[in-house]
């Protein structure tokens, strides 16, 4: 105890602490502090005391609580950077090898050069990055509302009725394995158009997710909830608005997390096949340019996007989670 | 007050299980009058929960007949208004709300909308919980979101109040304080099954005979 006082007596003499040793600091720490409430020990400073001491407490000091948090800071992103120059270093290396992909300097030129006017138009086939993406992202939103639309009341009903879910399991669990691509040709022969074609494909990859997760969220209800309702003798449509739908809307939102997040891989292929404007096309037009340059920025791109819709739903789905106890 | 308020006549309930059918209650007779306490005592397993889940609505018997002024009970309802042990607020209401929607559905029709506020606030004051009427369960104590459970319960003005073991996921300390709160409140007849150390507020206790109450088949 005392020689742990000691050496709080002395540190601060010891300037900047500057650890070398974060881990072993980080813990020890608070140790130190909770076994010297300031005990000046004015002569007790015995040798065997001192050697006691382990050298690793030399790190406390003043800046300490402001070094945690930078160390924290640290922690969350030195890991990344890391990854992120792996993955340039890689690519360079893959970049200087091969000769014809582009490496990660000729890529930003290009990037610098296409994102300095995203949003031009010349003409159907040649427009700009920006309405390529918007122009994807809106058939992923037009293919997903219908999904949604058809998918989220299908799921309620199969969750409720047994009958209804037995009925349809057969269906689902035959087609949902098939590639929504698989039903691009029924897409393109039905409406005639690519683009409607297109939304379509989105719309079956969507729909299934939405189906099966509101389905099971609504058969997670907890019993407990609904013997509320029954004993405060809620109508159906109360127990509909105020019990049921809060319950599943978390199961439901990771549906649409689900679906969304389908929808975006399925649309880039799509769009491969269909043509018309779209980040999809862009990419296979890109490639029968050559610029294998623009095709690495549209991968990025994409994942960019995918990141952000991930990233937006999951917000939503923390704000609509009920801690339950 | 000879009629009594809830009369339950050879109540028989049996519940088919993996292992064949088990006999939960059996030839169970129990009148509650108006006013009265009554504790229903037994050992874990012995069928009080099933009984009062019965009484509740939220089950039918086997056999038998449970008559509640004078008819039949067809299934749940507010004028018998239950305490559920593990609270079951809805997480996603506050507790303003939650008591609101029981008072809503019991009163909505003839009261406006200050009345029913009214209602929901002289309850959440009777378990002293009016402080935390805006805030959400999961940001309240065990033993709080139970008192909002019985504000719940006596803000519909049932008939009969029903509470299965409503402090038994509590500590012993915050259990005794409700007790003696619960005491206080209590104008309605109630049935609960209780354990031994929450007897005390009964003034009629019943002893399910063993026997009778839990005898596999």
């Amino acid at each position: 105890m005392s020689a742990l006082a000691l050496k709080l007596v002395e540190a601060p003499a010891k300037a900047e602490p500057a650890p070398k040793q974060p881990v072993a600091v980080a813990t020890e720490r608070p140790v130190t502090i909770d076994a010297c409430p300031q005990r000046g020990i004015p002569g007790g400073q015995s040798p065997s005391e001192q050697a006691v001491t382990p050298p690793v407490r030399e790190g406390l000091g003043e800046g300490g609580p402001r070094n945690d948090r930078f160390r924290d800071l640290a922690k969350v992103i030195i890991p990344p950077l890391f990854g992120i120059a792996l993955m340039l270093g890689i690519w360079a290396l893959v970049a200087i090898k091969s000769g014809n992909i582009p490496g990660p300097d000729k890529t930003w030129a290009a990037a610098l050069k296409l994102f300095a006017d995203p949003f031009y138009q010349n003409g159907p086939n040649d427009q700009g990055i920006g309405w390529n993406v918007l122009s994807s992202l809106k058939r992923v939103g037009i293919g997903f509302g219908f999904a949604a639309a058809i998918g989220i009341p299908m799921g309620f009903l199969l969750g409720r009725f047994v009958f209804m879910s037995r009925m349809f399991e057969p269906i689902i669990s035959l087609l949902r394995p098939v590639s929504p691509l698989a039903w691009l040709p029924i897409g393109l022969l039905v409406f005639q158009k690519a683009d409607p074609a297109a939304t379509w494909t989105i719309f079956i990859c969507s729909i299934w997710p939405m189906i099966l997760n509101t389905a099971q969220g609504v058969q997670r209800v907890p019993q407990d909830y609904l013997n509320v309702a029954r004993v405060l003798g809620l109508s159906e449509a109360k127990v509909m608005t105020r019990i049921l739908f809060p319950a599943v809307l978390p199961y439901m939102l990771t549906g649409i997390r689900l679906s969304i997040g389908t929808a975006w891989l399925v649309i880039v292929a799509a769009e491969m096949l269909t043509g018309g404007v779209g980040i999809g096309f862009w990419v296979w037009d890109e490639w029968n340019n050559l610029k294998v340059e623009h095709i690495v920025i549209a991968i990025f791109v994409i994942g960019i996007v995918g990141l952000v819709l991930e990233t937006l739903l999951l917000l939503l789905a923390k704000r609509f989670t009920y801690e339950s106890r | 007050m000879d009629k009594p308020l809830v009369k339950i006549e050879k109540v028989g309930q049996t519940f088919n299980t993996k292992s064949g059918k088990f006999t939960a209650l059996r030839d169970i007779d129990l009148d509650i009058r108006e006013g009265e306490v009554v504790s229903l005592i037994g050992h874990s397993g012995c069928g009080k929960s099933t009984l009062l889940n019965l009484i509740a609505g939220l089950t039918l018997p086997s056999t038998g007949v449970l008559l509640c002024e004078g008819r039949e009970i067809p299934g749940p309802g507010p004028e018998r208004a239950v305490v559920f042990q593990n609270h079951s607020l809805l997480p996603w209401m506050t507790c303003f709300e939650n008591v609101m929607l029981g008072v809503e559905q019991v009163f909505g029709r003839k009261e406006g909308r200050l009345k029913l506020k009214a209602r929901v606030d002289a309850a959440l004051a009777m378990v002293h919980m009016d402080h935390a009427s805006g805030k959400y369960p999961h940001e309240i104590s065990g033993g709080m979101k139970q008192r909002i459970g019985i504000a719940r319960a006596f803000a519909m003005e049932p008939r009969i109040l029903l509470m299965d073991e409503p402090f038994g996921a509590l500590d012993a300390l915050t259990r005794a304080a409700l007790q003696d709160e619960l005491n206080g409140v209590l104008g309605s007849a109630a049935v609960r099954p209780h354990r031994d150390d929450d007897q005390r507020s009964g003034r009629h206790h019943r002893r399910d005979r063993e026997g009778r109450a839990a005898a596999p088949a």
